[in-house]
């Protein structure tokens, strides 16, 4: 399902189909789940436009009011000053771009896993995060590259005592998403002291044949200033 | 070249070159207003252009904050330029500014204290557009905050406008301040349904529901074992921003949820226990057994059966008010 099409396209497999197909000057984009539920848009275009169905940030659905992932795991100690790799899960959430003079839209976003919502910190000054529940792996595990993509943690213990961590949030303005066999993000978790902590996405593919996900959050591109998220409600 | 020629010669002629006023021209009252002209003409594309750069980029109010101070910023620099075209001394201002501001004071009071209170309101922020808010019987959306006022809109859609005094004296109740917030609901069971079943179908539920959020986790418990069935509190935290489409739909699931199982809402019900071998003075007490088949149960919306009427041991009178009397 994942890659780039020229409309009119269509793609079906047991479980979603997709199309976009000409009706007169409009083109009509359809999506039919195998549970029954179907969305129906009209595209009004040339017919030069190009479709992305691709992983996207997962904090949309279902309807956007955060912009941040926050995964849960069972608590692992970490060494002072150490450093580990640890591989989580993470939901996914697919989106339909279209692409036409230069600019995109995402048409339709949907998913294949359970939503959950959660908050982090406190109420008053807390931030809502789209929850996700995980187990620890110390390589990537088997997913369904439709449903849960992994993440790879490289978690850093900057203090001089050990780290009791059980959650880790990512900021979706920086996610780098990257698909191939699987759906894959790299980012990393600095702690910096014993109630906060630093996060940050790499922008790197977990392997060469992986391909970029096209994002739909955008922020202005400042090279020298890094997009990271600082975790000050605790690990 | 005859364009420069004639804009010279216009500009040359004796209207704008005399003195209206002290060495006032008319010519410099014309280039006074064309400045101010061309800096609101200036002061508006700009705020309009930063509007549309920042829509997506910063909230709301914010943004309304700093198109409005690019608006007067620029206007404020067009008019100190302006100014000096009019021979105006600008330290003038300052002896005339003293006068003039305590005529103002003693006139406005109310009108400068508006002002005062909507630059506090801007920077303390208790409120910012869009927030669902109460202002002492006042339950508003609020939709602008104004120098002087604050305009908002009732639920029934009616405009209202607050002066920012009154709003920065009074009690400001935010309903969506903070991130997320908690409802609750009383859920009533039969006596006979399972309350421990009735709790775990309830948390499902809320599990279930992704905008329910997963911390601070819900809480469900038997509250009261009240006269008509058990009280079941169910308390869950969501976003402020959806949480009234959460409050509205959760309930009504918790209901058909409930009875999909087998377990009602129970009536207002009394047990009456009949005493069938004395009178008031030897009554003899005796636990009831909770079984149907020997508990009287008379469900005060429905009249008593009458195979019940005729098991009594002594007659019941109807009392139908106290008419009653009069009607013999």
């Amino acid at each position: 399902m994942y890659g780039r099409y020229e409309i009119p396209f269509e793609y079906s497999d047991d479980t979603i189909k997709l199309s976009i197909t000409e009706d007169g000057d409009f083109f009509r984009y359809t999506r039919e789940m195998a549970e029954g539920e179907t969305v129906q848009k009209t595209l009004l275009t040339t017919g030069s436009a190009i479709v992305a169905v691709n992983p996207i940030e997962p904090v949309n659905l279902p309807k956007k009011v955060t912009h941040y992932l926050e995964i849960e795991f069972t608590p692992i100690l970490i060494e002072p000053e150490g450093i580990k790799i640890i591989y989580l899960m993470f939901p996914i959430e697919i989106g339909v771009i279209v692409f036409g003079n230069k600019k995109m839209e995402a048409v339709d976003t949907f998913s294949f896993c359970p939503q959950k919502y959660s908050l982090y910190g406190p109420s008053g000054g807390g931030v809502i995060t789209k929850y996700f529940a995980s187990d620890i792996y110390s390589s990537p595990p088997e997913s369904d590259r439709y449903c849960n993509g992994i993440i790879r943690l490289e978690i850093q213990n900057k203090t001089l005592e050990w780290a009791n961590i059980s959650r880790t949030v990512l900021d979706g303005y920086s996610m780098k998403i990257y698909f191939g066999p699987y759906v894959s993000m790299l980012a990393s978790m600095k702690i910096l002291t014993p109630t906060t902590a630093e996060t940050e996405f790499i922008r790197n593919p977990a392997a060469s044949d992986f391909q970029k996900a096209v994002e739909i959050y955008h922020t202005l591109n400042i090279p020298s200033i890094k997009r990271t998220y600082l975790m000050e409600w605790g690990y | 070249m005859s364009d420069i020629i004639n804009t010279t010669f216009i500009f040359g002629s004796s209207i704008f070159v005399d003195p209206v006023y002290a060495e006032v021209t008319f010519g410099d009252i014309l280039w006074f207003f064309i400045i101010l002209v061309l800096a609101v003409i200036i002061a508006k594309i700009i705020s309009l252009n930063l509007s549309r750069f920042l829509k997506d980029r910063v909230q709301k109010n914010d943004l309304n904050l700093i198109t409005k101070a690019a608006y007067w910023l620029i206007f404020s620099i067009g008019f100190l330029i302006a100014i000096p075209k009019l021979e105006v001394d600008l330290s003038g201002f300052l002896v005339a500014g003293g006068i003039f501001g305590i005529i103002i004071g003693f006139a406005a009071q109310s009108v400068v204290s508006n002002l005062i209170s909507g630059i506090f309101l801007i920077f303390e922020q208790p409120l910012k557009i869009g927030d669902n808010v109460l202002i002492e019987d006042t339950h508003i959306i609020v939709e602008d905050i104004r120098i002087f006022s604050t305009i908002g809109k009732t639920f029934e859609g009616i405009y209202v406008r607050i002066p920012n005094e009154k709003i920065f004296t009074t009690t400001i109740t935010n309903y969506v301040a903070n991130t997320a917030r908690r409802f609750e609901y009383d859920v009533e069971i039969r006596y006979q349904d399972d309350a421990a079943r009735a709790i775990q179908i309830i948390k499902a539920l809320i599990e279930d529901e992704p905008f329910c959020l997963k911390n601070p986790g819900p809480s469900v418990f038997v509250d009261e074992l009240a006269a008509d069935g058990v009280m079941i509190k169910t308390r869950m935290w969501a976003p402020s921003e959806v949480w009234w489409d959460i409050r509205t739909t959760m309930l009504w699931k918790i209901k058909c949820a409930l009875e999909e199982d087998g377990m009602e809402i129970p009536f207002p019900q009394r047990t009456l226990w009949l005493n069938p071998d004395g009178g008031d003075n030897n009554l003899q007490k005796t636990i009831p057994v909770r079984n149907h088949d020997t508990e009287v149960r008379i469900h005060t919306c429905k009249p008593p059966h009458p195979a019940l009427e005729k098991s009594h041991p002594y007659p019941i009178t109807g009392y139908n008010g106290p008419d009653e009397a009069d009607k013999e």
